[in-house]
């Protein structure tokens, strides 16, 4: 396990700067199921807030 | 004022001169004495809000002092187009102060008008009045989140007694929002019993006893004689705790935590600013919602303030 820590690339998930806002948007579809409501339409709303999450983020990268 | 100015021309140089009126003399010390006053407004406002307006202006993110670039009006944009967040914390917030300051008014006019005439222990009840004014937000926070906790809470142990079933309370998303305004109530309900008492004690009471004599009864002396009376004094209160309302925090992040609960359910501007600016380093986003924010207050008060005083004109 440690061997694989040390050779392991940690990119199976976008790198980004802003930790917690990527963690509130990924989190709404997971509090919508929590809350008993339809998780599909919420899913596809955070899908959409964090592409522009994404943009933003990358955005501060290069500034 | 000219025959001072002129005087040193006539007379010896004018090097330094000592005051040499009475008038000069406290001109000078007029702006001496005012100079701690200029200094500390300079200081503590007007610099902290050109700062946030600069800031407002840049794309800072991760340290206020870190390096960053003219961003023009970008920030702006991004709020008000954000509909997802800033949009929603703006209904929020004015729910939360419509609802609160509306129900704090009519509850603090009317027992206002009970304790307008001395009784037996008026005095006694005017002090317990003032202890939730006393109290900490913070304080008021904690004690609101034990009494409505679903679990142990005294709340849903009363509901159990007269068999209603328990309830959520602040962990429900529907009800945290109303839970927090009539906490605000409970909070800030005496301040306006006060606000309005004190006016109410300065109201003549000749023109309710002559209604009285004329035939008017309870509700038409109050409706047609007091309230028109009470009209600066109720104009007054309502501005001055919309504006508190407005800017309502400490209760909303002591029961709620950061972002106003995990669907941001009590995201109140202010508290969406203090998360753009503390959990996500957003400085340059979050200086423009605070501009937006402080321009939409002073939009509120002008409003407030203009009908009474056109109604009075």
């Amino acid at each position: 396990m440690q061997a694989q820590a040390r050779i392991g690339l940690g990119l199976d998930r976008p790198d980004v700067l802003q930790v917690g806002r990527a963690r509130d948007i990924i989190g709404r579809p997971l509090v919508a199921g929590i809350l008993g409501e339809p998780v599909a339409p919420v899913a596809r709303e955070a899908d959409a807030e964090f592409a522009d999450f994404l943009v933003r983020d990358n955005r501060h990268r290069e500034g | 004022m000219s025959a001072t100015r002129t005087a040193p021309a006539l007379g010896r140089p004018a090097a330094r001169a000592k005051p040499r009126s009475f008038e000069q003399a406290n001109r000078r010390l007029k702006w001496t004495m005012l100079t701690p006053a200029l200094a500390f407004v300079g200081l503590m406002i007007i610099f902290p809000l050109f700062f946030t307006l600069n800031l407002s202006l840049t794309d800072a993110f991760g340290a206020v002092n870190a390096g960053n670039d003219h961003a023009g009006l970008r920030n702006f944009g991004d709020a008000l187009t954000d509909t997802r967040r800033f949009w929603p914390a703006v209904g929020r917030t004015a729910l939360f102060t419509v609802g609160a300051v509306l129900v704090e008014t009519v509850l603090g006019l009317a027992l206002a008008m009970l304790m307008r005439k001395p009784f037996r222990g008026s005095r006694w009840v005017r002090t317990v009045l003032i202890v939730p004014l006393l109290t900490t937000p913070v304080a008021v926070g904690i004690l609101w989140l034990l009494i409505l906790d679903p679990t142990n809470g005294i709340a849903n142990h009363l509901l159990s007694s007269v068999g209603l079933p328990p309830q959520e309370f602040l962990g429900s998303v529907s009800q945290s929002l109303p839970l927090l305004m009539l906490i605000d109530v409970w909070q800030w309900t005496p301040m306006m019993t006060l606000l309005l008492l004190a006016g109410l004690s300065t109201l003549p009471e000749e023109p309710e006893e002559a209604a009285h004599v004329d035939g008017a009864g309870v509700w038409q002396r109050f409706r047609y004689v007091v309230l028109p009376m009470l009209v600066p004094t109720l104009a007054t209160a309502v501005v001055l705790r919309s504006i508190d309302a407005l800017k309502t925090f400490d209760i909303l992040y002591a029961t709620k935590g950061p972002g106003g609960g995990s669907d941001f359910e009590v995201e109140t501007l202010n508290v969406y600013a203090y998360g753009l600016t503390f959990d996500y380093q957003e400085y340059g986003l979050a200086s423009a919602v605070l501009v937006l924010f402080t321009l939409a207050i002073v939009g509120v008060v002008v409003l407030l303030r203009r009908r009474p005083g056109r109604k009075s004109a």
